[in-house]
This record gives structure tokens, sequence and C-alpha cells, in this order.
């Protein structure tokens, strides 16, 4: 059975080979949350890292990546309904005040629930989402993205910060 | 086809555990505060489940929660509160206001109110923001030749919605322009919601669509937050992904139960019910 809502209810389907995978998810998530059933929880699991970037070539990373992508855990009680707002940077910051401009595609972000079944659903992460925990607790929320250096980008570290909010209504 | 390659992909990602040591989060608890103006003071309980130290900060603001055209539940934010809005978020304060968290360790915050002499009774409103982020800024990324590296550190905010109360408060709703249409594979349900007394309503819109025969084909149940009016909209998944034509009749419930919050925190009223029939061709 599919259950899906453009409100971004988890998309549900049966399928006996996705338990492995749950298992992974799950386990983690349990392990950060263990008590108390009326508690949230949001954590950034893994940075958003691009690698080798070349002057003058844009380089994207995936949401899907499984070393690059960003990615961030929440947990919430069954049945709440929490709203999801990323806050993405138009540019890193780099020496001497330089500029690398970073963009954010509409399929730039993915969510993954915790209950068994559950499915990659992806989204456009300068757009809310509104899930609801049913019947997934936990949901894996990861990010991709694209830099575009310049042919006379300056050498250097650039740095910035992705913030992901969850409003408890 | 598409699906199981992001899945594969998802699982090798899963499987990179170790990325999970660079954690940095933070766990709160409860994530609803009721303040009773006899006690003035409430607290939450924070937790770093992470390896990793995270700062820590708390911070309230003034906002409430309304619906966009397509019925999601959103949050209108207020910077400058006139004094005709029941805002508390002026003469809230938490203690510490800044902190640390070591990995696996746990802190009280304490939430003090210092409302106004002559405050009226009522319900007065606001939000706690908990933001955490890593104790480091760490610059990821390898450098080529040209000797540019590239990193975007995380940073995550929690905010919960904060309740003081003073003297007798009250609740209930008003339902009303109850539609729902057949969208996709889900049955689409909008309703009106006013709020009726001096407090919010926090509760549940439950609904079911019965067939000809009486018999349930489609359920929903949401949490709901009606602290002026709302236009929500709710989706129940159809059996099969479709309906047969035929008469159906929709049934719904508004009430002040919440599955995910302390029944104690929760003000009762009366259940609101409405019904509508439905043809689908």
């Amino acid at each position: 059975m599919v259950s899906a809502s453009s409100t971004g209810a988890l998309v549900t389907i049966p399928a006996a080979n996705l338990m492995r995978f749950q298992l992974f998810v799950l386990l983690p998530a349990l392990a950060a949350a263990p008590s108390a059933a009326a508690q949230v929880s949001i954590t950034g699991i893994r940075d958003l890292t691009f690698g080798q970037v070349i002057v003058g070539i844009p380089s994207s990373v995936g949401p899907s990546h499984p070393t690059k992508s960003g990615q961030f855990r929440i947990t919430a009680p069954l049945s709440s309904k929490v709203q999801v707002r990323f806050t993405l940077p138009d540019a890193l910051a780099g020496p001497g005040g330089a500029q690398l401009p970073i963009s954010f595609g509409s399929n730039d972000a993915m969510a993954i629930g915790s209950a068994p079944g559950s499915t990659p659903i992806t989204f456009n992460p300068k757009a809310t989402r509104n899930p609801q925990f049913q019947p997934s607790t936990a949901y894996d929320v990861f990010i991709g993205g694209t830099v575009t250096p310049a042919g006379n980008q300056q050498p250097g570290s650039y740095a910035a910060t992705i913030t992901l909010t969850i409003t408890n209504f | 086809m598409r699906t199981l390659s992001i899945f594969g992909i998802a699982l090798a990602a899963a499987l990179m555990l170790p990325a999970v040591s660079a954690a940095q989060g933070v766990l709160v608890a409860p994530h609803a505060v009721v303040i009773d103006h006899r006690t003035r003071s409430g607290s939450l309980s924070l937790y770093n489940p992470g390896d990793q130290p995270a700062e820590v900060s708390l911070s309230t603001f003034f906002g409430y929660p309304v619906t966009d055209s397509s019925g999601n539940f959103d949050l209108r934010t207020v910077e400058r509160p006139g004094t005709n809005m029941p805002s508390a978020a002026g003469w809230l304060e938490a203690f510490p206001k800044r902190m640390v968290l070591q990995p696996k360790e746990r802190q009280t915050v304490r939430l003090l109110a210092r409302p106004p002499q002559a405050l009226p009774d009522g319900e007065y409103w606001a939000r706690l923001v908990v933001s955490a982020k890593g104790g480091s800024v760490p610059v990821s990324g390898v450098s080529d030749s040209s000797g540019i590296t590239v990193g975007l550190n995380l940073e995550v905010r929690t905010v919960l919605p904060l309740q003081y109360r003073k003297g007798a408060v009250a609740t209930s709703v008003r339902a009303s322009g109850l539609s729902a249409g057949v969208e996709g594979d889900s049955l689409a349900v909008r309703l009106h919601l006013v709020r009726q007394g001096t407090a919010a309503y926090i509760g549940t819109v439950r609904g079911a669509l019965a067939d000809g025969s009486g018999r349930t084909v489609a359920t929903f149940s949401s949490p709901v937050a009606v602290y002026y009016d709302v236009d929500p909209r709710f989706t129940a998944a159809l059996p099969d992904g479709k309906l047969p034509p035929g008469p159906y009749r929709l049934r719904v419930e508004v009430t002040t139960e919440r599955e995910d919050l302390a029944p104690e925190t929760l003000l009762a009223a009366r259940p609101v019910r409405d019904s509508l029939e439905l043809h689908l061709p």
C-alpha cells in the first residue's frame, strides 16, 4: 500500500528486502533517543562536503551521496507533526572576504523514515515540509548542493553553515 | 528503479556510521511547555546524544501557528508584539541561557517568568528556540592544486510552544467548511477551525470515510493547534490508491486529546463533530 500526501507524510510500501536498511537507520535513532516518549531531538550527523573543488568547474553533491551529503536525524513522539525548514547560504565565506557561490536544487534534499517499509522521498530544501511521525518516529534528512567556483576563485578555505529548524506546533 | 537506486545509496550512507561520531545536536523534553502563574516556573531537559560537545543556546520569541493556502501549518512570528497580543516572550528567561553540553551530558534548564504587575487572567504564548552546533567549526574537504577547501557545517534548532496560564482559562473550537475530494491516491480533507474561549486549542482531528455499506475505507488522525483560526488540510491514504464509484460518508471529530503530549498540559473541551456526504463518480 502507498500512503502519501503533499504534507510530507511518510510513503510506505511493503518490501521485505528493505528490512536490513531500516535496522541500520532505526538502531542509531534508538540509541540517540532511548527514554521518554514526549521528547524531540534533532542532530546534525554529517557535514556537507565537496571534496576536490576545481576552479571554474561547478561541483555537485547529491543528497543520496553516501559520504559527502549532509545528514540530520530528527526524532519525535509517535503521531506528532512538525515543520522542517532549512536555512541555506547563498555563498561560502573565504579568505579576505572572498565568496564562493552555492546553490540548492529542487531535489537536493531527501528524507527517510525509520519505520519498516519506509522509502526515501526527495524534496526541495528551500521549501518547508510538515512530516507527521506516523508510523516513523525518526527521520534521516540528507542534503546536497552545488558550488560554483569562478575561474579566478581565490585559493583558501571556504565555509558556511546550514541550519535545520524543526518547529513543534 | 530510481527508488531502489536511491535506497541502495542511502543504505550505503547508513553504513558509513563512523560519520555519526561527528554528530552535534540536542534532545529536548518535553516538546511543549506549560507554566502556571502560581509557580511562574517550568523546566526543560536537554541531552547531548552525540560524541562531540555541543554549544547550546536558548531564546524566546512570539509566534503562533497559522495555515498556508495549501493547508500546511506554519508559524507566524511577530517581532514586536503589540499590547493586544498575548505575548509572554518578553518576560520569560531561561537559566542557563547558554551552555556547552559534553557528550552524553544532561542539563536541566529552568524557565522563570517575570510577568508584569496586574497581568490580566488568560493564556500568554511564546516560542522557545533551542539552538545547537558543534563546539568547533571544522572546514572539511580536500584541496586541489588551486588550494580551495570547501565545507558546510550543520546547525540545528528546535522551536517549542510555551503557554503561560493565569487564572481560569478555557478553550473550545468551532468547525465549519468541511470539504473533501480524492487527490491522487489519497482523500484530501479541508476544515475551517476557529478557536473559542481564552486559551489555545491543542488537540487532534480524526476522520473516517465509510462506503455505502458503512464500512470504513480510509482514516486519518493529525494533531492541530488552533491559536486563532486555521484551515488545515488532512490526507487519508485510499485502499489500493483509489475508491470504487458510489456514495460515501466522511465523519470528522475534533478533540483535545493528543498522543504526544502529557494530558495534564491539555485543556479539555467537548469534542466537535461534523460529517459530509460524498458521491464519487
